[in-house]
């Protein structure tokens, strides 16, 4: 589905990624693990468009995705949650929903939607923000859901969340998975990664040094924890 | 008491043009990020349009307040498209000294052609005369601008509450960023907010043809106060834009009646005292 190769990448004169390779196949979660400032969301940033001072190759079933401008990639049907939710205040949590336009006949409705997260039912007429941290998050996903995105890129979807809501998002990236849908993941909670992820790839100054199965994220756990500065 | 009332009722008919003027800039502000200088140029040329319109092609001023507007708003698409949009990548200010220049231009232009007293443009028959009420006489032209701004300014907040236009551009003067990544082409909507905004200055210029002498400088002296005014609003907030507005023309003309020296100067006494009590103006958030 996605092929990122030698994905480089320059905040002005600094370089910030020096050489990003991971493959995602078709139904797969796909973790991005590295500490703070490795350039995990740089990466994200990158694949969505939104961070234009780069070079590599990014492949989304085919098409290359470098010199397209975000709205395009949206288009294509990637879905991106940024790390702070990207909740509009100035929008309802409706509104919020529906803004993106729904780009495959694979996007959920709004009663599927409504089922699924039955909070953002009972909050639709209310600003965004006036939800809780794990409400917002919920809607976040939901968004590019309804989108019908089949590459999801979820940057810290966990962060600053309680064990409980963290154990939701878990439920909410399973039930993803099986409708067959894509997700890159940006983490920093190794436990939670092999709860929910196929596969992951280590992320060490702006290089992807290791690709990493479950079994070999839980046997080396103590190193990787090293590694993250944890 | 009765003079009270009256100085009111002008101050809420010269509170509409504010508020057209600083609604309109508070529409383009938050999409294009662009203090736009030269707005009070682009009332004067709704104005002068006006009067070109009746003078030389006998257009009615009903019709004028359809016809200038979109006369205007095709001007400011065509100056955005060739000069604005250049500097949207670059520091806001460029666009200001830009929009500046465009605006020293255009009064000049008309000032060659009207020279700088400019040419007087008579109220529509049916809005000549006035209407009483006790001992109070109301000018029916001014009573029809002030219904009519309000109109104008209900149908805007309509348009972009309930809107999908309207939730675009409320995304977009959001989190612009983030909209381009959820598939909308921001881009895209640039150029008819900006005509929305301009026409809004045009039609205000149209409403103040028959009410003011129509000359190159006219927007010249609205311009500032309006600034004023979207800053005490908050940047960017349509609602705080549209009160705020009704309210420092309120404020404007009865200090011309109790204390006439301070008239013009309490609309900025009134700015340095919301900037420091709440420097994100009385509608407005912080970023």
């Amino acid at each position: 589905m996605l092929q990122v190769e030698g994905l480089q990448a320059w905040y002005g004169e600094s370089q910030v990624l020096h050489g990003v390779d991971l493959e995602i196949h078709d139904g797969q979660i796909v973790t991005l693990i590295g500490r703070n400032g490795a350039g995990k969301t740089t990466t994200i940033r990158s694949i969505m468009g939104i961070h234009r001072q780069k070079r590599g190759r990014l492949i989304l079933d085919g098409v290359d995705l470098a010199a397209l401008p975000p709205q395009r990639i949206a288009r294509l049907g990637v879905g991106y949650v940024q790390d702070d939710r990207g909740i509009y205040s100035g929008l309802t949590v409706h509104e919020n929903l529906v803004l993106p336009p729904v780009v495959s006949p694979d996007g959920w409705d709004l009663d599927k939607i409504y089922d699924a997260f039955p909070p953002l039912r009972a909050r639709a007429r209310q600003p965004g923000t006036k939800l809780s941290g794990g409400e917002q998050q919920m809607l976040a996903i939901a968004r590019v859901l309804r989108m019908g995105a089949k590459l999801l890129l979820l940057d810290e979807p966990t962060e600053g969340l309680a064990p409980i809501l963290v154990r939701r998002v878990g439920e909410i990236l399973r039930e993803i998975k099986a409708h067959h849908l894509t997700v890159l993941l940006v983490e920093q909670n190794l436990r939670f990664a092999v709860t929910v992820a196929d596969h992951h790839y280590l992320i060490v100054n702006g290089r992807t040094v290791e690709s990493l199965s479950n079994e070999e994220v839980e046997r080396r756990e103590q190193e990787l924890l090293e590694y993250l500065g944890v | 008491m009765e003079n009270l009332l009256l100085q009111v009722f002008n101050g809420l008919v010269n509170g509409a043009f504010f508020a057209l003027l600083s609604l309109g800039l508070a529409v383009i502000f938050g999409m294009l990020r662009v203090v736009n200088f030269m707005h009070g140029a682009l009332y004067m040329l709704g104005a002068f349009a006006t009067y070109l319109l009746g003078t030389s092609a006998g257009v009615s001023f009903w019709w004028a307040l359809v016809l200038a507007p979109l006369a205007v708003a095709a001007v400011g698409i065509v100056l955005e498209r060739l000069f604005l949009r250049r500097l949207y990548d670059v520091d806001p200010l460029y666009n200001l000294l830009l929009t500046f220049g465009l605006t020293l231009v255009l009064q000049d232009t008309m000032r060659l052609r009207f020279g700088i007293q400019g040419v007087p443009y008579s109220a529509p028959s049916l809005l000549k005369g006035a209407i009483v009420w006790g001992n109070l006489l109301f000018p029916t032209y001014r009573l029809f601008v002030l219904g009519f701004s309000v109109l104008i300014c209900l149908l805007t907040w309509w348009v972009i509450e309930w809107t999908r236009v309207g939730m675009i551009v409320r995304a977009a003067t959001e989190n612009p960023g983030l909209t381009r990544a959820l598939g909308i082409d921001v881009d895209r909507w640039v150029p008819p907010v900006f005509a929305f905004g301009v026409a809004l200055a045009a039609l205000a210029g149209v409403l103040a043809a028959p009410m003011r002498n129509v000359s190159p400088l006219m927007g010249a002296d609205l311009i500032v106060t309006t600034f004023a005014i979207v800053v005490i609003g908050g940047l960017g907030s349509i609602l705080g834009s549209v009160v705020t507005g009704f309210l420092v023309g309120v404020i404007v003309a009865l200090g011309a009646v109790y204390y006439p020296p301070v008239s013009n100067t309490l609309v900025f006494v009134l700015m340095a005292i919301i900037l420091l009590l709440r420097p994100a103006g009385l509608f407005g958030s912080l970023e």
